[in-house]
């Protein structure tokens, strides 16, 4: 069965030990159609997520949807109501390090396994074992990406996702820049949003990156252990903002900023993403260093004023 | 921006809690409309330009209190004392209500309630204006004459005072009654400034120690201050007693008052918080004469004296000008006054 | 009878001073506790949107709003007087009942403060959140870290509570910038706890709220130095029961009533008292009992404050602007019930011998508005337009906030194909002191069509 997710806190080792086939879905078109069920301010990736869906920009069964922000959470009734026949499983993530939430994670993943495979030592077997290998393809990866520009590196990291291997990499050119070099983090990051780091990086380098469709996706290595202390992983050492308190994500750009030498950091929250766009002062303040928040909708008119915010904190 | 709008200020204050910083009140009055180039006769009979001219001070230099105030005849005149409007001055008392106790006698007061009686309306009229402007994050205070000042201008003030100093039982008695009736009339008029979003402050300058005995003040003028404190507090209103000139000599009858803060003009008030301190929230006491005639700079070091005196009083403390601002006080002057105010009255917060 | 904010003050001058005096919070006896006051009190310090409302005439609410506008000193005294202040947020329901299971603590909630903005009319608390990169399409309840930064409109609290996971994200990503100001702070603990889903299968959701309501009793009992019981929990319980017995039995008299014996802001003032009190439990309760007794005798009477031909509608949402509620009523409609997304604060906590007393709060708090799917959320209000026999449903939305972004079509749909009732959708925008026109338009047909 394919199976369609999004969140990086999806337990794509484990669901591939199901035998199931997870693909990411990061939408690389942006639609104009959209659900009646989706109020203005919705979110605008999400939005847009079911406008692929719509126009069936990927084929699949069943969509694994996480619960890491509000919107995620609510996702499943609008698809449930919208498209027919998709096979929709929601879990609840948590969003606190609280043991016994976690507690309640774990068995919401049992529960889901169950409805695929009712033997967990096989389950815990298959599971080292695809494990260690998506492990060693993003290891794998990370050497390749590592060198390119920022844009490269998110379009053979999503080819990546898609494929669920390793993409073709002959022509891949390492990159040098001496330009200023800059943080970036932010929103969900999809193609449709790479026109964004084109005006950056037209002033800056983006040497470092935060989001979860390009380098958080592959910076983070789950220990080749059982189902238990393997979703402990996910739970309590990948960064996300969402989470609360969201220390672990402050940290994980802390050494980002030490390891690559970094001045300035630009902010990229899609409109209505408090999640983001709310971090401001405290991103500035917590990693002491300039920051600039762009937001976006999807719109085209928003890019030229964004590009002269850009242009005004190069020269500040 | 301050982090705190002045209303939450005061409320901290009232509160008993310590706001960011020392409140900021000089007694800006007929002082707005000389910065916003109004007549004062526009000033005190039209409640649209008493308004303008309170914003414009307001944006000028960054008060924390709003003041609706002609002057302390306006019960006087909607009772029925006859005012006269010179153009650059303020109203002056041209012909009391009443000549004597005897004209009283035979004459009697008609002291039923309307708010459009004499330039109440003035009032009115710009409370309206200001609350819905700037009500939001200012207190507006509207100067109410106690009983007793407006008593003296309901008769031949020369004649009146005589007759309170060494009044016979049948006086004191008519005096009682006329001070009782202007007591109800002024009650009225504080209903209608209440419901109106403002908050009365009591004024009694003709109750100063440089005009009447701690005798006189005892009998004509606290029991009456009393009475409208007591309705004030009905709603359970934080009541605000100025009183001008000199009050040194009777510190200690100031001291049974009910009010909540006194605002203070021309006593040595850093003794005076010894006293009156642990009971009010003690306003004041700027020299006014000082405000209009020193530099700047004297005025920035005689402020930072005073805050650093005063801010610690245990109920509180308002920095403020002992009385009203000078019409013509240099705006530079004010605004050092300010300043330095604002320097020195920071609490830690 | 409905009276505006002027004719209150005439009836204010016939109110003895003897009963002015009479009704003060947490028991004292000083001055400063003294509550009972009329709406010009507070709009002269500040709370202008009180002008243009209207309010039931009786003693008993005088005492309602008078109690609930001084909070904010009431908070300040409670600190004045060593009283512990915890401030809940984000939880709606299930803390308080264990928070006044000790003696020396008040607990708050600092979500209600999104109302602030709106009754004073004023943008300082929005422009503050601006300051600090608040986006404008945020929902309003940002405004909640202004009054964090201002300190003065609850006095520094002993401890945070922040509750998030299955619940509105906006107000977690509000608790995240308050914990960001404290998390320094050694004086002030702050402590997250998870909200769970509410889905099919109970036990773990239980198991994960009972495990916060005990961690969080042993946190208190530090804090209080107050040795913890099951039984002071179970008296706690219980006096939180009775008020949200006697709560429930005043929505149901209101409701069902012929005439309407009471308006629906009160209602709405009177439904938010089940989350925390107005920081006075034991004052609360002789309030809301002394409006229970108002009511009964008003329908003994037939007294009604609206005219008995307005149709009956169901409120879902709180609105931000309380204006909106007297406009509804001014223009024909009633009020007879409501779905205000405190359901958990309104049901009864099912102790008994056999339960443990935390397993009773987890249950309870289980039926929270939000934690579920919309659906069931629309079946609360398809419930009281069955009960109330209801010709319309009014949803007001709040712009930014991240529930409404999903739900509202959602609970249209639903309440429309069960009920076959009309449904009305209004936004409520930033303070104003009038209801812009062309929502007046929408509004008045869609009363004419109920």
């Amino acid at each position: 069965m394919r199976i369609g997710y999004f969140c990086l806190y999806t337990p794509i080792e484990l669901l591939k030990a199901l035998s199931l086939k997870p693909i990411r879905l990061i939408p690389s078109q942006k639609f104009d159609l959209t659900s009646r069920y989706f109020r203005y301010d919705a979110c605008p990736f999400l939005k847009n997520l079911f406008s692929n869906l719509i126009n069936k920009s990927w084929e699949f069964d069943a969509i694994f949807l996480l619960s890491l922000c509000d919107g995620q959470r609510r996702l499943g009734e609008i698809l449930q109501k919208e498209i027919n026949n998709l096979k929709i499983y929601e879990i609840y993530f948590p969003r606190t390090y609280n043991l016994t939430a976690f507690q309640f994670y774990y068995e919401e993943i049992l529960d889901f396994i169950k409805l695929f495979e009712r033997d967990l030592n096989l389950i815990n077997k298959r599971l080292k074992e695809e494990i260690k290998i998506l492990n060693e393809k993003k290891r794998k990866l990370l050497e390749i990406v590592n060198n390119l520009n920022f844009l490269k590196k998110a379009e053979v990291v999503k080819k990546f996702w898609e494929i669920g291997d390793i993409p073709e990499n002959k022509f891949l050119e390492p990159f040098a820049s001496k330009k200023e070099k800059v943080l970036f983090l932010g929103s969900y990051f999809t193609p449709v949003d790479w026109s964004i780091a084109e005006r950056i990086e037209k002033y800056f380098t983006i040497v470092a990156d935060s989001f979860c469709t390009v380098s958080r996706g592959i910076d983070f290595y789950p220990p080749i252990s059982n189902l238990k202390d393997y979703l402990f992983f996910y739970f309590s050492k990948i960064p996300c903002i969402l989470r609360r308190p969201n220390k672990i994500f402050y940290n994980y750009l802390k050494k980002k900023i030490d390891k690559y030498q970094i001045n300035k950091i630009i902010l990229y929250a899609l409109k209505f993403c408090d999640a983001f766009s709310f971090e401001k002062e405290s991103l500035k303040n917590y990693l002491k260093r300039p920051t600039l928040l762009i937001e976006s909708d999807y719109s085209s008119d928003t890019t030229l004023q964004m590009e002269t915010r850009i242009g005004a904190f190069y020269e500040s | 921006m301050e982090i705190l709008t002045s209303r939450e200020r005061f409320n901290l204050l009232v509160f008993d809690e310590t706001p960011d910083r020392v409140l900021i009140f000089p007694l800006i009055t007929n002082h707005s409309a000389y910065v916003s180039n109004y007549s004062i006769k526009d000033y005190y009979t039209k409640g649209e330009v008493l308004a303008q001219s309170q914003i414009n001070a307001y944006e000028i230099y960054q008060i924390d209190f709003l003041s609706v105030f002609s002057e302390v005849g306006i019960i006087a005149e909607a009772l029925g004392s006859y005012f006269e409007y010179p153009q650059e001055d303020l109203p002056k008392l041209r012909k009391p209500l009443f000549s004597n106790l005897k004209d009283y006698w035979e004459r009697k007061l008609n002291c039923q309630y309307d708010e459009g009686k004499g330039r109440l309306y003035l009032y009115f009229d710009a409370i309206k204006i200001l609350y819905k402007t700037l009500g939001d994050i200012l207190p507006i205070l509207t100067y109410i004459p106690a009983p007793f000042t407006t008593l003296a201008l309901l008769f031949e003030p020369t004649e009146i005072l005589k007759e309170v100093s060494i009044p016979n039982l049948q006086k004191k008695r008519i005096l009682k009654e006329v001070l009782l009736l202007i007591t109800d009339f002024t009650i009225q008029f504080m209903k209608s400034i209440i419901n109106y979003g403002a908050l009365p402050i009591i004024v009694d300058p003709l109750a100063s120690g440089s005009v009447i005995s701690p005798k006189t003040y005892k009998n004509f003028a606290l029991p009456y201050e009393e009475k409208l404190i007591n309705y004030l507090h009905r709603y359970d209103l934080d009541v605000i007693l100025h009183i001008c000139g000199n009050t040194q000599v009777y510190l200690k009858e100031l001291n049974k008052s009910t009010a909540d803060l006194l605002s203070l003009d021309k006593i040595n008030l850093i003794a005076g918080k010894k006293i009156l301190g642990n009971k009010f929230r003690l306003i004041g006491n700027f020299d006014t004469t000082e405000i209009l005639l020193l530099s700047p700079e004297e005025i920035r070091k005689k402020v930072k004296k005073l805050v650093l005196k005063m801010k610690d009083n245990k109920k509180g403390y308002i920095l403020a000008t002992g009385c009203e601002v000078p019409f013509s006080t240099p705006k530079e002057n004010l605004l050092a006054f300010i300043e330095e105010g604002k320097r020195w009255g920071r609490y830690k917060f | 009878m409905r009276v505006d904010f002027f004719t209150w003050n005439e009836i204010f001058q016939n109110i003895p001073e003897r009963i002015i005096k009479r009704y003060k919070y947490y028991e004292r006896k000083e001055e400063w506790a003294r509550y009972l006051s009329p709406p010009q009190t507070f709009a002269i310090y500040g709370m202008r949107h009180l002008m243009s409302l209207k309010f039931d005439s009786s003693l008993e609410c005088l005492r309602l709003w008078g109690f609930i506008f001084n909070e904010t000193e009431r908070l300040f005294r409670a600190k004045q007087i060593n009283k512990k202040i915890i401030a809940v947020m984000g939880d709606l329901g299930g803390i308080p009942p264990i928070i006044y299971s000790f003696k020396s603590l008040i607990g708050f909630y600092p979500d209600c403060l999104w109302w602030q903005p709106f009754f004073s009319e004023n943008y300082n608390l929005f422009e503050v959140t601006g300051k600090a990169s608040f986006p404008e399409t945020s929902c309003y309840s940002r405004v909640i870290y202004a009054t964090f930064l201002k300190k003065a409109y609850f006095p520094k609290p002993d401890l945070i509570i922040a509750s998030t996971g299955a619940s509105c994200d906006d107000y977690s990503c509000v608790m995240q910038k308050v914990y960001n100001l404290f998390y320094k702070d050694k004086k002030t603990e702050f402590i997250w706890l998870e909200i769970p889903p509410r889905k099919e299968k109970r036990e773990s959701a239980i198991k994960l709220l009972k495990e916060n309501y005990q961690r969080l009793a042993k946190i208190l009992s530090e804090i209080t130095q107050e040795k913890f019981t099951i039984e002071k929990l179970i008296s706690g319980i219980k006096r939180v029961n009775l008020i949200r017995r006697n709560y429930q039995r005043l929505k149901e008299l209101v409701g069902k009533s012929e005439i309407a014996p009471l308006g629906s802001l009160e209602m709405l003032l009177l439904e938010f008292g089940n989350l925390h009190f107005y920081s006075d439990i034991l004052e609360w309760q002789k309030i809301l009992l002394g409006i229970l007794n108002l009511v009964r005798k008003r329908i003994k009477d037939n007294e009604g404050v609206l005219n008995k031909e307005n149709k009956k509608i169901i409120w879902a949402t709180p609105p931000a602007d309380p204006l909106y509620l007297i406009y509804f009523e001014d223009n024909g409609t009633r009020i007879v019930g409501s779905e205000y997304i405190i359901h958990q604060a309104l049901e009864i906590i099912p102790i008994n011998k056999n339960k443990d007393p935390f397993t009773a709060l987890a249950e309870s708090y289980l039926s929270a508005s939000l934690i579920g799917k919309t659906k069931e959320r629309a079946y609360l209000i398809i419930n009281e337009v069955k009960k109330y026999q209801a010709k319309g449903v009014v949803i007001s939305q709040v712009f930014g906030a991240s529930h409404c972004a999903y739900e509202t079509e959602i609970l249209k749909e639903e309440i429309e194909e069960k009920t076959k009732v009309p449904v009305l959708i209004i936004d409520i925008p930033l303070p104003s002191s009038e209801i812009p026109l062309q929502t007046k338009t929408r509004i008045n047909a869609f009363i004419e069509n109920l």
